[in-house]
């Protein structure tokens, strides 16, 4: 299972990003090393044997996160409440982890309540890891690893 | 005939997409009552009529298993189609679902035009029209 995280991530985001948030993103194996002004959403996939627990989290940069939620919204991006972005972002992340599951294979899992926050966004640390951008600029990563 | 749907998903957004893919899906909607969890949808079926519900699973202060749990002990509301709208993949929390009376469930993410075939044909709705005699037969 370990060999195949990020291409089932990979799947999971290209999925939820262009049927729900109608954005496409270019994913890379370079994920950005300093931190950066944005959002992070994270969930929990729980194993339903208790077998694993496999944290997933995204980090967006900050005006590619309000352009995420404006789509999916259908609002303006400029003035969007901090608490729709970081609806918008849950939503995002339990949709990615449910995605995620599916393509996994055949064990039962569990998610948790998504979460998600504001600030400086550190890189990521997961054992997998992919970057992604638009438009030619790095707008984010994703990343999930054993808790 | 105009139909009044209920929508409990804690996040915003999701009900706010739901609430889109309903108006563009060419059934006729009456009103739209949201909700963000089991609890407050079973308040405000106490004050609107409500032909279907699209309930999400994952839910604080009441998730969608206890709300059917709820619903279906209740003399008023046991009836109400429920489509459970939601990333659960758990096929044992699925059965459980449809044990406790949802009629049908739609993964998230999902494409419009799978929400509108799964809600038209449970309503017995074919493209816009509704199927003939489902208003025939009522006894009193």
């Amino acid at each position: 299972m370990d060999g195949n995280w990020r291409e089932v991530m990979k799947a999971a985001i290209s999925e939820v990003l262009e049927t729900m948030y109608f954005t496409d993103v270019v994913f890379h194996q370079k994920t950005p090393l300093e931190p950066f002004r944005g959002w992070e959403a994270a969930i929990e996939m729980r194993a339903s044997n208790e077998s694993a627990v496999v944290g997933l989290s995204l980090g967006f940069e900050e005006s590619f996160a309000r352009e995420l939620a404006a789509n999916m919204l259908g609002l303006d991006p400029d003035g969007m409440p901090d608490e729709d972005v970081r609806d918008a972002l849950q939503e995002l992340a339990n949709m990615v982890a449910g995605s995620c599951v599916v393509l996994l294979g055949p064990e039962n899992w569990r998610l948790g309540l998504p979460q998600a926050h504001s600030g400086l966004v550190s890189p990521p640390t997961a054992t997998h890891r992919i970057g992604m951008s638009a438009a030619g600029t790095l707008v984010g990563w994703a990343s999930c690893g054993r808790v | 005939m105009a139909y009044n749907v209920m929508i409990i998903d804690d996040s915003k957004s999701m009900r706010h997409v739901i609430k889109k893919v309903l108006k563009i899906s060419g059934l006729e909607i009456g009103e739209i009552i949201e909700a963000g969890n089991g609890q407050e949808a079973l308040d405000r079926l106490q004050e609107h009529w409500v032909d279907l519900i699209l309930s999400d699973i994952h839910m604080p202060v009441m998730d969608g298993l206890e709300f059917l749990r709820r619903l279906g002990s209740h003399a008023d509301f046991h009836d109400v189609p429920v489509v459970l709208v939601t990333t659960e993949r758990n096929e044992k929390r699925l059965a459980e679902a449809m044990s406790l009376g949802a009629r049908a469930y739609l993964s998230k993410p999902f494409q419009p035009e799978e929400f509108r075939s799964l809600v038209f044909k449970l309503l017995g709705v074919e493209h816009g029209w509704e199927l003939a005699g489902s208003d025939e037969g009522c006894d009193f």
